[in-house]
């Protein structure tokens, strides 16, 4: 019930059409229920009775009707549809908006499919609803209650006879839709089935090949293919049991009634022209118990569908705009971990950190697979929020930050690279779309990505990413450093962003950075030795602690966990070294 | 300021009319001749009990009017048995023909997913695996309509359309002429005002994908969209694309509704033109009002025939669509194909040889220039050089994804091209850089390496390449569900998989691409260690990126510009002064020691 009323809460700001409709809707319905009756007066007055001068008004009038009816019918629906088109854009640009605001948590635990079935498929469920549905039900009802009416008027006997029969075409229908469509959503999901089996294998292709397992691929494929046609053959059947049987069902109606018709006209109290009038109505009997189902079932599923949407729209960001949001006048970028601590459901992630960065130092992180690094480094950004302890930027705790301008100056590169479909300019300008070209070019230039984007078809203008040109893993990565340089930073973060570039153009990189952004403060979270060793502070974390700091050399000498990283990095070079000399 | 979004699907949606490619397709249903016969038969006879029934509603409403009764019950019994007919029919012509449809489709899917799996790697560099998917999957289904309705449909429809004629022209063919003077008006309004209506549609389709297209990617992106503080652009960009589909969808949407009042005035035109002159006939003879309601039931009829041709019309167009792009692959040949006497390699000892090879993707600029070297059974050869300099290739020949323009590539003195690929590869093993992971069980992912090995075997792979352990600490072990996208394996786990994967497959000849991205030291010595292992006792190729891999191999290529430039061990070629090789680890030193 309380879906409902949300779901009325969406139809509100266009009750106007609402209304305009159902109103239409009404004159449609009692055109439509007179028709029967003028063709009535046709054959009973002009034809029985040879009033023929009575013709032509009639057939005006069923012109008129017919022109009625079609006119307001046609205004309705466009009502609707302009009613349920504004409520789904309302929703989903609304919905749309939300998830803009969701925080890294939010997508962690919903995947992108997800998401998109329900931007799509459920949004669609419940436009459907507004669309047809509330048209639908009054329409039905109105359409079944007048035929009955006008029915009753012209032969009670035989509209009592119609209707003893069609409780059983509901009862079949409804039947039928109950055992199709679990059918139907096998059907899809088998589809599904199909489609990944398939996209796999044109993903793979190339250890497909390696290991000559065409043969194997094909039978796989094979078997989910045959699975299919077996599926849909399944359905097939079922339609075939139900549907045409169904369809006699209505047309046995007509029969009937002309069996009563007989009784009746042999006793005289029966005019054929009602005859002939009863039987336009019986269609209109029939329809509404065949269409009984369906429309219980479009609503269970739009309501359904819109339980799912409010899940949604009712999971509050987390993390919202403190009520007294501060920002300081310009950022320097002077970062201060105080005992921060941080848990992801019931793990902790971070214990206990205590990490002092001032403008201008570089900061290299380091730690196997899963030790915290690039929690703690989100954690600047407020991407989530810290659990105990505090984190400062620039004195001012970042939970009371105006979000927005905090992240404006942080030139965050992450991890798993993701460029747009657009244009390499327009990726570089991503955070600043005002940016002109002289800046994007400096930029990649910094990033050392000058040199590939001038080899591209069409240079900055290229396209890539899914439905662009394929970059290789270090232009992509070099493309997002761009980027992040692009918004000019206080704060930078290159999250592992140089593994896929070579130790050359990293060194290179490393060198442009240092000159533009000599200021700034920079977090760096990498793997090789080389990438780290200059840094003003470095940090081991293990299991979400820091179990060393300190800078290259004191390390070095400490001769802990970061000396046995760079002693086994170091041990193939130092040979080459020696050799060298 | 809304950005510009890129169109995703920039294919033809509908085609002219291709007789030849049509009647390839038939030759899928020829196996179901029986069935689509059977079913033709049912269908005409469903269709002459439905056509029989306003008849004897006319006959009975004739009866009634001059209170006959003595044939009422033949005609009442007529009519449900008619019914029955018509039910019964039915219901096998559409499980036959359906039946017949979908193994016809089936069938076609299969030969085409066939076709993909023996296409070269020249045929993939150029098609994007989404395409290929939409042709498998979507391509396919949309010639459904096709086969299971559409060409049975029309026959029977076109006898329909003769039929009625011929009925109603019996009954009185003055007042069938004026009724059927509607008739242009309704094929106008079913070809042409339909016409109209389809297009819109696929404009409200093609707007939805670019919605569904843009949406999928900033979902992807948000985290991307957040850190950069993107949110109100996206909004507007949203905002707009949304707009873009209330408009279209309302331009589709005005004309579809404006089609069944249409077809309803015309269906009521020709009623009240039939009753006007009819009424003279009545005048004449009042019985004659059974053959009038008579003509005005069939009248009512001819829509339906008109409206499936419109509709099968359409379909045509847009299934040639689909048709040409699965024929245009079907009729694409692979650049690589067992030769008709391609020979089965027998069990080899691994010797690679190049002679004189010459090789270009494009036929115009060559990537590698004469080519030569012989390779003894057993050693390891490691590839360096800068990027784009031909290292691939070199692997990429060897494994034959693609045949060198010029010269020849030997196993055990064996030309390429005259083996068949199948029995090649099984004694071979590619280790791209990027490794791919399926979606399936760790233990099924690396049994890739070759089906029949028995869990035991897999196990013993994992744990020569030192994957055991991760594998094991993993919640399900070997039975832990992975795949490609949102996998919980790391970087490094992920290539000790593929190690795994391929040291099952024991072949003789090794290509590794070696992965640059950097691991965590843990894990890198676990890898080293377990190349170790792989390489032992192959020939191997690897492109290397590691220093202790590049020592330790038998022999360096360092080659440069699509040539072998240095040539030698790891002693030799850093003697060289001012070699290639030398400076390469002079560099790398430097980067990692250097100071400030």
């Amino acid at each position: 019930m309380d879906t409902i009323k949300r779901i009325w809460g969406l139809v509100k700001p266009y009750k106007k059409h609402l209304i305009g409709g159902l109103i239409l809707q009404t004159i449609v319905i009692v055109a439509m229920l007179v028709k029967p009756y003028i063709t009535k007066f046709i054959v009973d007055d002009v034809i029985t009775k040879g009033l023929y001068d009575k013709l032509i008004p009639f057939c005006i009038m069923l012109l008129g009707l017919t022109v009625l009816t079609g006119g307001c019918n046609f205004l309705r629906s466009v009502l609707y549809e302009r009613m349920s088109q504004s409520a789904m854009w309302d929703l989903r640009t609304g919905l749309y908006a939300h998830l803009q605001e969701m925080p890294y948590e939010f997508f962690d635990k919903h995947r992108v499919g997800e998401i998109m079935s329900l931007m799509t498929g459920d949004i669609d469920g419940v436009r459907h609803l507004i669309a047809f549905g509330i048209i639908h039900v009054y329409e039905q009802a109105l359409r079944f209650v007048g035929a009955f009416i006008f029915m009753m008027t012209m032969s009670w006997q035989i509209t009592l006879l119609v209707l003893a029969l069609t409780p059983l075409i509901a009862v079949m229908a409804w039947v039928f839709n109950k055992k199709v469509r679990p059918l139907f959503r096998e059907v899809r999901e088998q589809n599904a089935t199909l489609n990944t089996i398939t996209q796999e294998n044109l993903a793979g292709m190339h250890v497909v090949k390696a290991y000559a397992q065409e043969p194997y691929e094909e039978e796989r494929f094979n078997k989910e293919n045959q699975k299919l046609a077996d599926m849909h053959l399944k359905v097939s059947w079922l339609w075939s049991s139900f549907v045409p049987f169904m369809d006699i069902l209505g047309s046995l109606c007509t029969p009937i009634a002309l069996l009563g018709g007989l009784l009746l006209t042999i006793n005289g109290t029966l005019d054929i022209g009602t005859m002939v009038g009863v039987t336009g109505y019986i269609w209109m009997l029939v329809d509404p118990m065949r269409q009984l189902p369906n429309i219980i079932n479009m609503v269970t599923n739009a309501v359904t569908s819109a339980e799912k949407l409010f899940y949604y729209v009712d999971f509050g960001a987390s993390i919202k705009e403190p009520e007294n949001a501060m920002s300081p006048k310009e950022f320097k970028g002077h970062v201060v971990f105080d005992h921060v601590n941080f848990s992801y459901g019931h793990q902790m992630v971070l214990k206990d950190i205590c990490l002092e960065a001032k403008p201008g130092e570089t900061v290299a992180i380091m730690g196997a697979t899963g030790s915290g690094k690039s929690t703690l480094v989100t954690l600047l950004g407020r991407f989530y929020d810290i659990h105990s302890g505090s984190l400062k930027i620039d004195g001012i705790d970042v939970r009371q930050h105006s979000i927005k301008p905090l992240r404006r100056q942080i030139g965050y590169v992450m991890q798993e690279t993701f460029l747009f479909s657009d244009t390499i300019a327009d990726n570089i300008r991503y955070g600043d779309p005002s940016g002109d070209m002289e800046r994007v070019k400096r930029s990649a230039k910094v990033a050392q990505a000058t040199e590939f984007i001038d080899h591209m078809p069409q240079g900055y203008d290229t396209v890539v990413g899914e439905r662009g040109l394929g970059l290789s893993g270090g232009q992509k990565q070099r493309t997002a450093i761009a980027r992040a340089v692009m918004i000019d930073p206080a704060i930078l973060i290159l999250d592992d962003s140089t593994s896929a570039v070579d130790m050359e153009t990293e060194y290179q990189i490393q060198q442009e950075l240092k000159e533009v952004l000599k200021d700034r403060t920079t977090f760096i979270i990498a793997h090789r030795i080389s990438s780290v060793k200059n840094a003003d502070q470095i940090i081991v974390l293990d299991n979400g602690e820091i179990a060393e700091r300190g800078n290259h050399k004191t390390l070095m000498e400490k001769g802990g966990i970061y000396y046995q990283m760079v002693m086994d990095q170091m041990s193939s070079a130092v040979k080459v070294e020696k050799e060298v000399q | 300021m809304a950005r510009v979004i890129r169109q995703l699907d920039d294919e033809a949606l509908e085609k002219p009319f291709n007789k030849q490619q049509f009647v390839r397709l038939l030759r899928y249903m020829k196996p179901y001749k029986k069935q689509v016969g059977f079913s033709l038969v049912l269908m005409v006879i469903a269709m002459a009990s439905g056509l029989a029934n306003p008849y004897l509603m006319s006959r009975a409403i004739g009866e009634l009017q001059v209170k006959a009764t003595e044939n009422m019950p033949w005609i009442l019994g007529g009519m449900v048995l008619l019914a029955i007919v018509g039910a019964v029919c039915t219901r096998y012509r559409i499980r036959w023909m359906d039946s017949a449809g979908r193994r016809a489709l089936a069938t076609l899917r299969e030969d085409l997913f066939h076709h993909i799996q023996g296409m070269s790697f020249s045929f993939f560099d150029t098609r994007s695996a989404g395409k290929l998917l939409v042709r498998v999957i979507n391509d396919v289904n949309s010639l459904n309509d096709l086969f299971t309705n559409g060409i049975v449909n029309v026959l029977i429809d076109c006898m329909t359309i003769v039929l009625l004629v011929i009925i109603m022209m019996a009954v009185n063919w003055k007042l069938t002429l004026i009724g059927m003077c509607i008739l242009p008006l309704l094929i106008f309004i079913l070809f042409k005002v339909k016409r109209i209506m389809r297009l819109r549609w696929q404009r409200v389709r093609v707007k939805n994908s670019t919605m569904n297209g843009y949406l999928h990617e900033s979902l992807t992106g948000m985290r991307v969209t957040e850190a950069f503080v993107r949110e109100d652009e996206n909004d507007d960009t949203f905002r707009s694309v949304n707009s873009d589909i209330r408009s279209s969808w309302m331009k589709a949407v005005t004309i579809n509704n404006l089609f069944w009042p249409m077809l309803d005035l015309t269906g009521n035109i020709g009623t009240v033109l039939v009753y006007i002159f009819g009424v003279e006939f009545i005048k004449a003879d009042p019985l004659f009002l059974a053959d009038l309601l008579l003509i005005i039931w069939y009248l009512g009829r001819f829509w339906q025939p008109l409206n499936t041709l419109s509709n099968f019309y359409n379909s045509l167009l847009s299934a040639t669509a689909s048709m040409e792009r699965i024929f245009e692959i079907m009729d694409t040949e692979s650049d690589i194909q067992d030769k008709e006497d391609a020979k089965p390699l027998p069990p080899i000892k691994g010797r690679v040889t190049f002679e004189n090879v010459t090789f270009s993707y494009d036929r115009e600029k060559t990537v590698l220039k004469d080519v030569s070297f012989d390779i003894a059974p057993g050693n390891t050869i490691a590839l360096v050089g800068p990027t784009g300099a031909g290292k691939t290739t070199i692997v990429n020949l060897l494994s034959r994804f693609y045949d060198p323009t010029e010269g020849s590539v030997k196993i055990d003195g064996y030309d390429l091209r005259d083996l068949q690929l199948t029995s090649m590869r099984k004694q071979m093993s590619v280790m791209m850089q990027d490794t791919f992971i399926f979606s399936g069980t760790i233990m099924e992912n690396i049994r890739y390496g070759r089906l029949d090995a028995t869990d035991e075997e897999v196990i013993e792979a994992a744990k020569t390449v030192s994957a055991h352990e991760f594998i094991m600490n993993m919640p399900k072990g070997y039975q832990t569900e992975v795949n490609e996208r949102g996998s919980s394996l790391s970087q490094g786990q992920r290539q000790l998989i593929s190690f795994a994967r391929a040291l099952l497959n024991d072949p003789k000849i090794l290509i590794l691409d070696e992965a640059t991205s950097s691991i965590d030291t843990r894990t890198e010595m676990l890898i080293q260690k377990a190349l170790d292992a792989l390489l032992k006792n192959r020939t191997s190729f690897v492109i290397a990126h590691r220093l202790s891999t590049i020592r330790n191999a038998d022999c360096i290529f360092v080659v440069q510009d699509g040539k072998i430039a240095e040539k030698g061990n790891h002693e030799e070629l850093i003697k060289l002064p001012g070699g290639h090789y030398r400076s390469l680890c002079e560099a790398q030193y430097r980067f990692m020691t250097a100071d400030e």
